[in-house]
């Protein structure tokens, strides 16, 4: 196999399991809010912007395919062609995993909204974290990207 | 800045109590302390309660009838009371009509197979001697001899179901059939039925439309209602002795309003405490005043809570980080400047409370704009890439930051954060509980400072290797002695260093992980920035070369595409920077929250929240 085929399938993992994880993610807050919006249409608003944070994980992936893209070249060395399919499968997973377990956060936050809690500006705070560790894992594709050298020409 | 307040005990002759309550609430100052242990349950309180929320619902569906250069009437030509029952009337009416049109449109479903037929017909039929019977069964289900044995006739078949009737001379039989109940009226009846009552609702949502002119009158009542529900907790927080001769009542006002206070107080010969709150007291209610340039970030920090009356305020430190971190997660020159834009533009057209909220997102525009130049952003087009001669363009240029340095620049802004939250930690906690409980953090203040300071000169070439080490000995000896000797004066040296270990630890991996946490900021920085060179790559390559057409496509996926990143960039360079302030920092400086709202005993005012 090609090297530039390992760092395609890398690609793959990366931007394909990020957007799936944004879509879910955004999915399960948005279900969520349909049905708390039964109990109180008035919650809107504030149940949108809940349901937009998962959508972020879908964007990170997205930059880590612009950080490796410089490399995807038909030049490219085996050590980078790995480097790519490791680092975006794991990246691919992080942002699935923490995108579809921030909407769950998210969900439980507008389900809470819709019972007449004001727990959305907990519900923001709380949704943060698990964002962090995908943020943390493009970091680290950052970090290798700059580890593999400059692209093959 | 928290202001300070002083606490009140009032002590009024009972016949002068309800005169006393109405000059208190006229100067409006005093906020009532909570008597211990709660009030008891109130009917009256209740009751109002109940009224405040039919009011409140009612005014809800008023005020999304108002149309735009709508007049109403004064809120004296009619009785709010009134009017409240008359919607209430009017919306449980429609309710009882809606229940009754979901019934009439069930039955219409039912009855539209049998089409329009006269019952009149078939009880003539019947007075004859036959019997008409009315079935609907699964059309593979219908057998062909019912036709001949029953004299079945086959009146509508909707989807697989098949309805028909069976014409007997009376005779007992069953058919493997749904033998069908059917409404007194066909379906021609019960479609004018229906649209009678559809033009009844609409009379009656007319009305309820028309009330909306009295909208006043019911904000009236409403604040009549309000101020009766104030003015009942004041009393049932009120404290009788003396055989119910004497009232007492506890609450406090901010020192700044005290002279006031004093003076109408003594006008009226009335008998008051006025004291300085105890450290133990933990209701004295919290009112910040902070400086014009902070107040906006006081919208910040109520997202979270108020901080403790005995603690610090936390508002003046966190506030410029905030706008910084939130320009270094948006940093884009033309998002940036289109934000402050609005800002500016709102400023003066929206109510007074929004006012501290346009003025924020000028700060955080202004922030955006710069931090966009820094990082060489422009609305997805990158200032680095320009080429010009021009000497300040390129004096600019080298000021730009790259990826690589932005990343660690995220590392070194938290750093800095963390650190100065040791500091405000530090200064906020000497004064509140003294020096000699601060000792730890200075120690490590010390450590932290003092090597970073000698590593500075040693890469500087000010100082060689050789000669940091005595400095390092001397930062180290000093700080180790305050985190692990000092750390606790007066205990048992053996447990001080025992703490000061755990301390050690909870420092080492505690500092790291917020430093780690401010990666953030560069992770969405470049999301927002390759985003939106992404959407400008795809206007120009997308949008084909017929003249006209093409631009105007460009034009849309630019539209399109800007807006989703605005929005997205906005929602995490909000949040972001929120848990970092949230999170972080207040747990480097030392946060504590669980302040009560200072809320006067006043003349009612509406509420305004955003969030």
């Amino acid at each position: 196999m090609e090297p530039i085929m390992f760092a395609y399938i890398g690609i793959a993992f990366l931007v394909g399991l990020s957007s799936i994880g944004s879509a879910y993610g955004t999915s399960i807050a948005g279900n969520a809010v349909i049905g708390a919006l039964k109990k109180n249409p008035d919650i809107f608003g504030k149940a949108m912007v809940l349901t937009a944070l998962p959508g972020s994980q879908g964007l990170l992936g997205f930059l880590g395919y612009f950080l490796m893209s410089p490399f995807l070249v038909p030049h490219i060395t085996i050590f980078q062609g790995i480097a790519i399919c490791f680092t975006g499968i794991a990246v691919g997973l992080v942002e699935l995993l923490s995108s579809i377990r921030q909407g769950q956060v998210c969900a439980n936050g507008a389900s809470a909204m819709g019972n007449g809690h004001e727990v959305f500006n907990n519900t923001l705070i709380l949704a943060v974290f698990p964002e962090l560790y995908s943020i943390i894992a493009v970091a680290a594709a950052f970090l290798v990207s700059l580890s593999l050298g400059t692209p093959a020409m | 800045m928290i202001v300070e307040m002083e606490k009140y005990t009032f002590l009024v002759y009972h016949k002068e109590y309800t005169a006393f309550l109405e000059k208190l609430r006229e100067i409006g100052v005093v906020h009532v302390a909570h008597k211990p242990g709660g009030v008891p349950d109130d009917e009256a309180l209740r009751t109002n309660l109940q009224l405040v929320a039919r009011l409140k619902s009612v005014l809800k569906i008023l005020e999304k009838r108002i149309v735009e250069n709508q007049q109403f009437e004064k809120a004296e030509a009619a009785d709010g009371m009134q009017v409240l029952e008359k919607v209430e009337g009017y919306l449980q009416e429609q309710e009882k009509l809606s229940q009754q049109r979901l019934v009439l449109e069930k039955e219409i479903e039912r009855m539209t197979p049998w089409g329009s037929f006269s019952w009149e017909r078939i009880h003539q039929l019947e007075d004859q001697g036959l019997e008409i019977r009315f079935y609907g069964c699964v059309s593979s289900k219908f057998q062909e001899e019912w036709k001949t044995q029953y004299h079945a006739l086959e009146v509508a078949s909707v989807n697989s179901m098949l309805y028909f009737i069976t014409i007997t001379a009376g005779e007992s039989f069953e058919l493997d059939a749904d033998l069908l109940r059917l409404s007194p009226k066909n379906v021609v009846q019960l479609q004018e039925e229906l649209s009678l009552l559809k033009e009844d609702y609409q009379k009656i949502d007319q009305s309820v439309t028309d009330c909306v002119k009295f909208i006043e009158s019911i904000k009236a009542t409403q604040h009549k209602v309000f101020e009766s529900v104030d003015m009942r907790r004041v009393e049932l927080n009120t404290t009788a002795e003396a055989d119910n001769s004497v009232m007492i009542l506890q609450g406090y006002a901010p020192t700044e309003d005290s002279g006031i206070l004093k003076e109408k107080m003594k006008e009226d010969g009335i008998f008051y405490l006025a004291e300085k709150p105890l450290k133990e007291d933990h209701h004295v209610p919290v009112k910040l005043k902070n400086s014009k340039f902070i107040k906006p970030f006081e919208f910040i920090g109520s997202l979270y809570e108020l901080p403790n009356y005995h603690k610090t305020d936390l508002t003046p430190y966190f506030g410029p980080f905030y706008a910084f971190f939130f320009g270094f997660c948006f940093a884009d020159a033309a998002y940036g400047m289109l934000l402050a834009g609005v800002g500016i533009y709102f400023y003066s057209r929206v109510r007074k409370e929004m006012q501290q909220v346009m003025r924020l997102l000028i700060y955080l525009g202004v922030s955006a704009f710069v931090m966009g130049i820094v990082t060489g952003n422009f609305g997805g087009i990158e200032l680095y890439d320009i080429k010009t001669a021009s000497h300040w363009y390129k004096a600019v240029e080298n000021l730009m930051l790259t990826p690589v340095k932005l990343f660690y620049a995220s590392l070194i802004v938290g750093a800095i954060q963390v650190i100065f939250g040791q500091f405000v930690r530090a200064i906020s906690r000497m004064k509140t509980d003294g020096f000699s409980h601060t000792i730890s953090t200075w120690g490590w203040l010390i450590v932290v400072l003092g090597s970073v300071g000698i590593l500075g000169l040693q890469k500087g070439g000010m100082i060689s290797p050789e000669q940091a080490k005595i400095p390092y000995y001397i930062v180290f000896g000093i700080g180790g002695v305050c985190i692990f000797i000092l750390n606790h004066p007066g205990h048992n040296i053996l447990i001080n260093i025992g703490e000061g270990l755990w301390d050690t630890y909870e420092k080492a991996t505690g500092w790291l992980g917020d430093v780690l946490s401010y990666i953030r900021l560069f992770a969405i920085s470049v999301a927002g920035a390759v985003l939106a060179i992404v959407f400008n790559s795809l206007a120009t390559t997308m949008s084909g070369s017929t003249p006209v057409v093409s631009q105007l496509a460009m034009i849309l996926i630019l539209l399109f595409g800007h807006s989703i990143n605005i929005f997205m960039a906005i929602l995490s360079s909000f949040v972001h920077p929120l848990r970092l302030t949230f999170v972080e920092f207040y747990k480097n400086a030392g946060f504590v929250g669980g302040g009560k709202s200072y809320k006067p005993f006043a003349r009612y005012k509406e509420e305004f929240k955003l969030l």
